[in-house]
């Protein structure tokens, strides 16, 4: 296949798990790759690369925590024609946003006791920082999905995601429902795809993969009082 | 001999967990200076941890590492039932363990095959590794989704648990699964045999520093997920003990990854480690590959860490069959708590080594403290130390990759 697209494949401060989770597609994942032309993936390859390459496609994992990391995402930017947010860091910001919600300094002196050089910027998601073209949420994504987008943005498809709640999956795989049990579950304001997997654990729902487009969160609140409520939606850094 | 000053820096270390670099200094020939610099941020982990619900902690610092998510969230758990002084069912621990043992075979596959089995063939790229042998590429990914079975039908979901929960499992494996798991465990040992010598036979650099080991033990099995810890020459420390011990310490204000020493001695933890200390306790293959390896025990050659996880992995493929034999899955649910004033510690040993999470908790179930000493906080130094050495002789750029990643540092753990 001639012209192939340039892919490159990054993170910034995050737990790598979304790069795992590309792992996780083995032999499905190196074939699909014959299809990019790969600018680079630091987990599997140690290469010097021509670092002025246009990059058609990033997949950008993790959040900004250092002024470092800022620069490297604006730089990003600018060469790159398609943008994606790969997982919950980088789409809402992830566990690291939890400081976001207290006294930041106070957070940082509990772990440091010498935090005098230590970065403490306050996280956000990407698309605080640039344009971001498309999200692959989760925490971990679901690694088909990947695949799936992979595979649309290779045949120059615009790539879909359905917009509808984890309840709608969830209800199909037959798992029971949580919420009417009383237990705190986000299913029904929250953006499935994820096949429901929390809930096949028999964990309810916490929304790493953010909001639905249209959610009833008033309804949500009254089911699960305001406190509790906040409490969840802090630790993916959805509030 | 000249006077020169010569730095060395090498930007990114590609391969590894996570984002460092390295800096050398050597003045008139002598190494003055050799650290990792760590090229990401802190999330501050147990920071944010505190005031937060006790049951959100394994929830949240599973997401320190996304190779070793379900170590932490079960170190995580331990503590906090240690805390509230819950005793957990013998299958609940059975089913940890087997989760541990997937969870270490695929991080070591993880490691051995995409991160550092490159250097060994001067390849920079896994694409041209798997082409050059592709039945050896399959081998290796079917061994490391193995791992990611396990974890899948014992947790729910190989990278972030969700079945796990204080006091036991929100929902247990169905026995059919489990059968699945030790039928495959029993069909692909051959292929970690063969992996393993095809290991075996390749070329280690010759290269070792004599150093402390430090690992997990147990009566009666090569410990993982219980134990106390033990040091060379058969010394056994109780785990708080050791704590203790292990002093944590921020060498220069920019540091984000806390080392750990004992006695101010830099020491090893992981498989390495483990193997010099415990091989007694390995399951009978294991035991074979480790006569047939090309070194002897002790081995202080770090490079030799890739034979050390195959090993182990052969080891887990065993225990996994012994594990699941034993088994006999009764639907029970986790033992219900009362919050309560409390403290917790628990180590566990992941597949970089020693893991240590401590919590002190209220009797309104929120934490209060939190402490989390990671396994390449721990062998920070002594990587570092190994480094020093190395560069008594010309080394390239390289060579001192290869020696980093056969020590299988994970960055966001060691700063989370």
């Amino acid at each position: 296949m001639k012209n192939k697209k340039t892919l490159l494949i990054t993170s910034l401060t995050s737990c790598n798990g979304c790069l795992f989770t590309i792992l996780d597609l083995g032999q499905k994942f190196f074939d699909l790759l014959s299809r990019f032309k790969l600018l680079g993936f630091h987990l599997i390859e140690d290469e010097d690369k021509n670092e002025s390459n246009k990059i058609d496609i990033a997949l950008v994992e993790g959040t900004v925590a250092t002024q470092a990391e800022k620069r490297k995402l604006l730089a990003l930017r600018e060469k790159t024609k398609f943008l994606i947010a790969l997982g919950a860091c980088s789409h809402l910001g992830n566990i690291q946003k939890l400081k976001n919600y207290g006294n930041k300094e106070e957070i940082l002196k509990k772990v440091y006791s010498n935090a005098s050089r230590i970065e403490n910027l306050e996280i956000k998601p990407l698309s605080a920082y640039v344009a971001v073209d498309f999200i692959i949420p989760g925490c971990p994504p679901n690694k088909n999905e990947i695949l799936e987008i992979l595979r649309q943005l290779a045949i120059n498809r615009k790539p879909y995601l359905p917009d509808r709640p984890v309840c709608y999956e969830c209800q199909i795989k037959g798992y029971p429902c949580l919420l009417q049990k009383g237990k705190p579950c986000l299913g029904p304001i929250i953006r499935g795809g994820c096949e429901a997997i929390c809930l096949k654990g028999n964990f309810p729902c916490t929304g790493c993969r953010g909001a639905t487009s249209e959610p009833n969160t008033k309804k949500m609140q009254e089911l699960l009082g305001h406190k509790e409520y906040a409490r969840i939606l802090e630790i993916f850094g959805n509030k | 001999m000249s006077n020169k000053r010569i730095t060395i820096h090498i930007n990114e270390i590609n391969k590894i967990e996570g984002h460092a670099g390295f800096v050398g200094k050597l003045e008139s020939g002598q190494i003055c200076e050799a650290r990792l610099e760590v090229a990401e941020g802190a999330r501050l982990i147990e920071g944010i941890l505190v005031g937060r619900k006790i049951q959100e902690a394994p929830w949240i610092t599973s997401r320190i590492c996304g190779i070793c998510p379900t170590i932490h969230n079960l170190t995580s758990i331990k503590a906090m039932e240690a805390a509230l002084e819950i005793k957990v069912s013998r299958q609940t621990i059975a089913l940890r363990k087997l989760a541990l043992l997937g969870q270490l075979i695929q991080s070591h596959m993880t490691h051995i095959y995409f991160l550092a089995l490159g250097d060994f063939f001067n390849l920079k790229n896994d694409t041209a590794l798997i082409k050059i042998n592709p039945k050896n590429a399959a081998s290796a990914i079917s061994l490391r989704d193995f791992g990611n079975l396990i974890l899948n039908i014992v947790c729910g979901r190989n990278i972030h648990p969700t079945t796990t929960a204080i006091g036991g499992f929100r929902r247990l494996p169905a026995a059919n699964q489990l059968k699945k798991i030790a039928g495959t465990a029993r069909k692909i040992l051959e292929n970690a045999d063969q992996f393993f010598d095809f290991l075996n036979n390749l070329f280690f650099p010759q290269f070792q520093r004599l150093t402390m080991f430090a690992a997990l033990c147990a009566e009666n099995e090569y410990a993982f997920y219980d134990g106390k810890i033990k040091l060379p020459k058969n010394k056994i420390y109780a785990v708080e003990k050791f704590f203790q011990k292990a002093k944590e310490f921020q060498e220069r204000p920019e540091d984000l990854i806390k080392k750990v020493k004992i006695a101010k001695e830099s020491y090893l933890v992981g498989a390495l480690a483990r193997i010099n200390l415990n091989h007694k306790k390995l399951n009978s293959a294991a035991k074979s590959a480790l006569s047939r390896a090309n070194f002897q025990l002790p081995c202080y050659n770090i490079f030799y860490n890739l034979l050390a996880q195959m090993v182990e992995v052969i080891h887990a493929l065993e225990e996994t069959q012994k594990i699941i034999a034993s088994l006999k899955i009764k639907e029970e649910s986790p033992i219900p708590y009362k919050a309560k004033r409390g403290a917790g510690l628990a180590a566990t040993c992941a597949p970089r080594g020693l893991l240590f999470h401590y919590y002190e908790i209220n009797t309104k179930g929120l934490i209060e403290k939190c402490n989390i000493v990671t396994p390449t906080a721990q062998f920070l130094a002594n990587l570092e130390n190994d480094l020093e050495k190395f560069l008594e002789q010309p080394r390239q750029n390289d060579d001192i990759k290869m020696l980093i990643r056969a020590y299988d540092p994970c960055i966001t753990c060691a700063v989370h």
